[in-house]
């Protein structure tokens, strides 16, 4: 619908993450907010009655849609839409030398063999979803603070770059994501690598219960290192519901969600909401009645008054059915713009505004698009000694945080080490490729032809013996800015509306790639600790594949997508300030992870909700 | 499953199973209602007194979709009775049309969980019945009072664009467990280590158990026939939305009765028992509407684009001309039920024509079938909703067919599993304690 | 193939009771559902395999429960011509799930008629029970209970 003839205070391209945290934000200082929302609706979350006659999602369908799923993917609660088409983790395969010509004059066809069009040499292994709340729907919850030295690469470890603030300028900014995000976690268990807090904070819920698996590796781990790192145990601050704390103020902290059942289903989707998604906070945006929500608008030109230099309107294009047509061109137009697209959307929205700026908008520096980042992923699999009964609780509850920070990153890249409840799910496709082995093992010759498994008491024996002594390590691994590294709207493929699809280009430096080496080595050591039977091998999603000195190693994504735009200290090397107002246009602001100068190690959605709200506070200082 | 005649199984179970089942020579003690002098005698086999659990048939004649069903939905019939009975003494259930209920002198939530955070009156009926205050706007599985909850699920708005309202009280059971081990405040919940373990009604003992009903009103306007609702005078509260230039204020209106849970602790089902009733000209059956019925929250020419959707935001009751739910119910009403519904109507018209109460109907019973099986006990029906309380949560339509999904389609024993106190302990089955607030200093 | 000789044969090969997968009171006719599968169309199995499978289960479903398994093992799963069919109707007590059957279910071939029967068939799925668990994404567990060892099933 046209709603050209109306000025907003602000325009938001993007209902995820930052979309929604600034929508709920600008919205409370009573500014007039339009979003803009490439994917569909969310039931309830509607302000245009005509929206009803829209595609609308909602928890129950996603639901149905994941029991329903043969191969329970992070995407398999949320179908396809040719329209705002979104990367699958089913997608990723090696990528060929030269990469072989993508077929993509069939849009549908060549979408449903994967979305990006990926250059290599190594496939970029991370995705995301676009509707309404947008990847929050299968974050896992983790909310991690970044450490004082993640912010000061350059100065303390003369790698990539420093960001334009400091630990101490986002502290107050992270008090409030924790807040709206509703994270559970223990203050002096976080106090770690130079963290800190203001006087008497306490997270607003208490730290979710360890799992069995947490507490057997803590006892073993305590007292171990790995290259000079500790390897203790500690909890995870998860956005998902604990115990309500009483909040430094003396009130009781409440979101009035129910507390976390361990449905261990958080990626892909969490069935009662415990954990906390942008809906959420989109909701409170649209019942203050200042926001007007557009879905099923694809933002694909940003265009500039050429006297001022600044913003003047947003085209979008609309669809009725996720596999129709467009139906209609139209321009939003508002005092600010934000864009909030996720960091390869965002980037390809920038790059493709190329009519009025040859390389695009707000892009002086040459920077849009390019240091695109990742946690790649390491995953170390292996049976305990003695039952740790996984498949139990929220899917991560402890982590390793000792090697995330040491003068060996002058070196390679550290990590974080997660430590998974959900058995071989992720590396091994549990339960189900292991009880097929049991069952029906797959012939030598690989045909579909009868072979002779067990049955009865012996498999139940079987499964009651395997399965409770499952689990799995996962190496979240810094990865530093790359010229290698890049995003570009494709020349030759387009979506079913005709918008550019994303080129990746993607690989890994040696940091990296010493990292994932290390990450091996660590896995051994841990293993070893805690008595396990190390099976790592060839996990399922194998298309990450690559060789460093001479040894295979298997990266995964962690659907941590950064550095497309970031922010940095001038206009020449990166696109925004430390505000994440573009250097080349005073009312647009762009605000997500790919406004990450470096990536550090922590999972960066609570880093980025902190953004969110430092942008928020700089636009409304703004008017 | 060959269909059992499941009337004539029932001889002897409560007091309706009884009446039901009866030849003439075979009647309960009927009751008699007068009216303080007036000379008119009213006879009804409806009894005031509530059943303390579920009776059922010996077990060899127990089949779970039919004896033990009607066994269950006679519990809630029985309850729905004694509740509405009218709390003025002497009188018959509808003798007069419509009357005050012994429910409405019940606890609200609001005078046990005080904004204070203090202890709450004693129990005292009289004064319980003076105020009548809806100011909740939204039903969400919790049931919260603050309007702006992110869990909220969409307000139900009906023909007029009015907002329903809705309520919760408990028995005096419940109550006294509450105010006995301090769950009334945020502090008395978290310093509770015990588990809270509400009192179980019990037919050996005779002892009642904890009882809790959530009413959901409808504000009485055009095109409702007020002699089809039960009705209170009520004061309705709208809360500020500045942005629209919405005041906070409050005023009176009548309201009419559209939906009753009654939840009920017994020993036979420690994870409750669920009754839920609507007033039958709530909604159409999906894809059943009846040409030319004025339904409460389906109007026929609005079409099913937006069926069971939750509402345009901004959601504030005082915006005006806003679109009404347009509400199918998605699980029809089991026949058995259905049956087991008309069989008591006619009771109700038998007692006075313009009995309201003929205009409510059971719209199911949940109970847990395996109570040790699991937490939740193995619940049967697996899904039940009621129009009025989980609107948006009743399945979705796919493809033009009906459509459940465990864990988010509407299971009163499932969700209500999911309850804890402040103190983040298993809450017994009852959201209510999450309404306590903080003791104010 | 009769849903009684379903039961007792997919009793036989799961190793639970027949009363645990078609208890008496039986709120989600789980055992009903799974049995359609036998009787889809599309499922294309081959009707001699069925024949065969139920006809060599009748034969020895009277055998004593002490020997059968053994019975179970030489006449069902070491036959070639009906094990994979015996293997499905397993997998479909253990996930809710029926593969293709022209396939062995771990190739991962496409296109093939793999389906997950439906939500309540994945949600009773025996695996995650088996192991102490509860289907991902359906926990009836209260706050904070894998913190605590959970009760397996017993095995007879």
């Amino acid at each position: 619908m046209d709603n050209s003839t109306k000025q907003y205070d602000v325009v938001i391209v993007g209902g995820g993450w930052a979309g929604s945290l600034l929508a709920y934000k600008l919205s409370s200082a009573n500014k007039k907010v339009l979003v803009l929302e490439a994917g569909i609706a969310i039931d309830g979350l509607i302000t245009n009655p005509d929206e009803n006659q829209l595609e609308t999602g909602s928890r129950a369908e996603f639901m149905d849609d994941f029991f329903m799923a043969m191969a329970k993917t992070p995407e398999s609660p949320y179908v396809q839409n040719y329209n705002a088409p979104r990367p699958a983790v089913l997608d990723i395969r090696p990528v060929t030398s030269p990469p072989a010509p993508e077929d993509c004059a069939d849009p549908i066809k060549s979408i449903n063999n994967g979305y990006f069009i990926q250059k290599g040499p190594i496939p970029f292994g991370s995705t995301y979803e676009r509707r309404g709340g947008g990847t929050s729907w299968h974050w896992l919850g983790t909310s991690l603070r970044m450490m004082p030295n993640d912010f000061k690469m350059k100065s303390v470890y003369n790698k990539a770059v420093d960001w334009p603030l400091t630990y101490e300028d986002l502290s107050n900014y992270y008090d409030e994501a924790e807040f709206e995000i509703g994270v559970s976690a223990d203050v002096d268990e976080q106090k770690i690598h130079g963290i800190t807090f203001s006087d008497g904070y306490v997270y607003p819920m208490a730290k979710i219960p360890p799992t069995i698996l947490d507490n057997t590796m803590d006892k073993a781990l305590a007292n171990v290192t790995f290259d000079g790192s500790s390897l203790k145990v500690t909890g995870t601050p998860a956005g998902r519901n604990g115990v309500p704390n009483q909040l430094k103020d003396g009130s009781f902290y409440d979101n009035g969600r129910r507390q976390c059942q361990g449905n261990t289903n958080c990626t892909p989707i969490c069935p009662i909401q415990a954990k906390y998604d942008a809906t959420i906070s989109m909701a409170k945006a649209l019942m203050t009645g200042n926001v007007d929500i557009i879905y099923q608008a694809v933002a694909f030109n940003i265009t500039i008054d050429e006297a001022t230099k600044e913003v003047n309107g947003v085209e979008y294009k609309t669809y009725d059915k996720i596999d129709g047509p467009s139906t209609g061109t139209f321009t939003a137009t508002g005092t600010k713009y934000v864009i909030a697209a996720h960091a390869i959307e965002a980037a390809k929205l920038l790059l493709m505004s190329n009519k009025q700026l040859p390389n695009g908008v707000a892009n002086h520096s040459l920077q849009v698009g390019k240091n695109l980042m990742d946690h790649p992923m390491y995953l170390g699999w292996g049976l305990m000694p003695k039952p740790v009964y996984p498949f139990r609780g929220p899917l991560s509850t402890s982590g390793i945080e000792g090697p995330r920070d040491g003068a060996f990153r002058s070196e390679r890249a550290s990590f974080r080490i997660e430590i998974g409840n959900e058995g071989w799910n992720w590396p091994a496709g549990a339960p189900y490729n292991q009880v097929i082995d049991m069952v029906s093992p797959l012939p030598p010759d690989k045909s579909g032809k009868p072979t002779i498994g067990i049955f009865g008491s012996q498999l139940r024996k079987n499964i009651q013996s395997v399965f409770t002594r499952q689990f799995r390590i996962g190496f979240l691994i810094e990865q530093l800015p790359d010229d290698n590294c890049y995003i570009v709207p494709s020349k030759t493929c387009v979506d079913n509306l005709g918008v550019p699809r994303p080129e990746i280009h993607y690989s890994f430096d040696n940091y990296t790639m010493e990292g994932f080496k290390a990450a091996a080595a660590a896995t051994e050591t841990i293993f070893k600790a805690v008595d396990a039977d190390n099976k790592t091998g060839i996990p399922v999603g194998d298309g990450g594949v690559f060789t460093y000195e001479g040894v295979k190693y298997y990266s995964q994504g962690a659907g941590h997508v950064m550095g497309t735009h970031r922010m940095g200290f001038t206009n020449e090397d990166s696109v925004t300030d430390a505000n994440m107002k573009s250097w080349d246009h005073d009312n647009l602001y762009l605000v997500g992870c790919g406004s990450f100068p470096t990536t550090a190690t922590s999972n960066p959605t609570l880093t980025m909700a902190a953004l969110t709200f430092k942008a928020a506070d700089a636009i409304l200082k703004s008017f | 499953m060959k269909k059992i005649n499941i009337i004539t199984l029932l001889i002897g179970f409560g007091a309706l199973a009884a009446y039901l089942s009866s030849s003439s020579c075979h009647n309960p003690k009927p009751l008699t209602g007068s009216n303080n002098g007036d000379s008119t005698h009213v006879t009804t086999p409806l009894s005031p007194v509530m059943p303390f659990d579920v009776t059922l048939p010996p077990p060899p004649q127990r089949v779970l979709e039919t004896t033990v069903r009607r066994g269950f939905d006679l519990f809630s019939w029985d309850s729905f009775i004694a509740l509405c009975w009218p709390s003025k003494s002497g009188q018959v259930i509808g003798q007069f049309g419509d009357n005050a209920t012994v429910w409405e002198t019940y606890k609200k939530n609001y005078q046990v969980f005080l904004d204070s955070g203090q202890k709450p009156q004693p129990w005292d009926i009289g004064s319980q019945t003076k105020e009548i205050f809806l100011s909740q706007i939204g039903k969400t599985p919790p049931e919260m009072t603050a309007i702006f909850q992110p869990f909220l699920t969409g307000p139900l708005i009906d023909q007029n664009g009015q907002y329903c309202r809705f309520e919760i009280a408990m028995n005096r059971e419940m109550f006294e467990y509450i105010n006995q081990h301090t769950l009334y405040n945020i502090e008395g919940q978290r310093s509770f280590t015990d588990t809270v373990i509400f009192p179980e009604g019990n037919n050996a003992t005779k002892k009642y158990g904890a009882v809790m009903v959530k009413a959901s009103w409808k504000i009485l306007g055009a095109g409702d026939d007020t002699s089809r609702f039960h009705k209170v005078k009520a004061i309705i509260h709208i809360a500020a939305l500045p942005s629209r230039g919405i005041k906070d204020t409050s005023y009176e209106a009548w309201v009419g009765l559209v939906g009753l849970h009654i939840g009920t602790k017994t020993v036979t089902s420690p994870q409750w028992i669920w009754s839920t009733f609507e007033q039958v000209d709530n909604v159409p059956d999906f894809g059943k509407v009846e040409k030319g019925k004025h339904y409460n929250f389906y109007n026929e020419a609005a079409g099913d684009k937006a069926l069971n959707k939750a509402p345009v935001q901004p959601w504030n009751p005082g915006i005006k001309g806003q679109i009404p739910s347009q509400v199918a119910r998605l699980t029809p009403i089991y026949t058995g039920t259905q049956a087991l519904n008309d069989s008591i109507h006619k009771l109700l018209v038998a007692i006075n024509p313009r009995n309201v109460w003929q205009y409510y109907e059971l719209v199911g019973t949940q109970w847990p079938v395996h109570p040790a099986q699991s937490n939740t006990g193995d619940p049967f029906p697996v899904y039940m909703a009621n129009a009025t309380l989980e609107t948006y949560d009743q399945g979705t339509i796919k493809d033009g067919k009906v459509v459940y999904v465990p864990g988010v389609t509407s299971s009163c024993i499932d969700c209500h599993n999911g309850s804890t106190t402040w103190g983040g302990r298993p809450a017994d089955f009852t959201y209510l304690l999450k309404t306590a607030k903080a003791v104010k200093k | 193939m009769t849903l009684d000789e379903f039961v007792s044969l997919s009793s036989a090969l799961t190793g639970y009771p027949a009363s645990t997968l078609k208890p008496a009171r039986d709120t989600q006719m789980i055992a009903q559902t799974l049995y359609e599968q036998l009787n889809l169309p599309s499922n294309n199995i081959p009707s001699a395999q069925l024949d065969l499978l139920t006809l060599v289960w009748n034969q020895i479903s009277g055998t004593p429960p002490p020997q059968l398994e053994a019975a179970v093992k030489e006449k069902i799963i070491d036959n070639l011509a009906i094990t994979r069919l015996a293997q499905n109707i397993i997998y479909l007590w253990f996930f809710g799930i029926w593969y293709d059957l022209s396939k062995n279910p771990a190739s991962f071939t496409s296109p093939n008629i793999d389906h997950v029967v439906s939500p309540l068939a994945y949600k009773n799925g025996l695996v995650w029970g088996e192991m102490g668990a509860h289907p991902m994404g359906f926990s009836t567990g209260v706050f904070g209970y894998w913190e605590n060892v959970p009760q397996l099933p017993a095995i007879n």
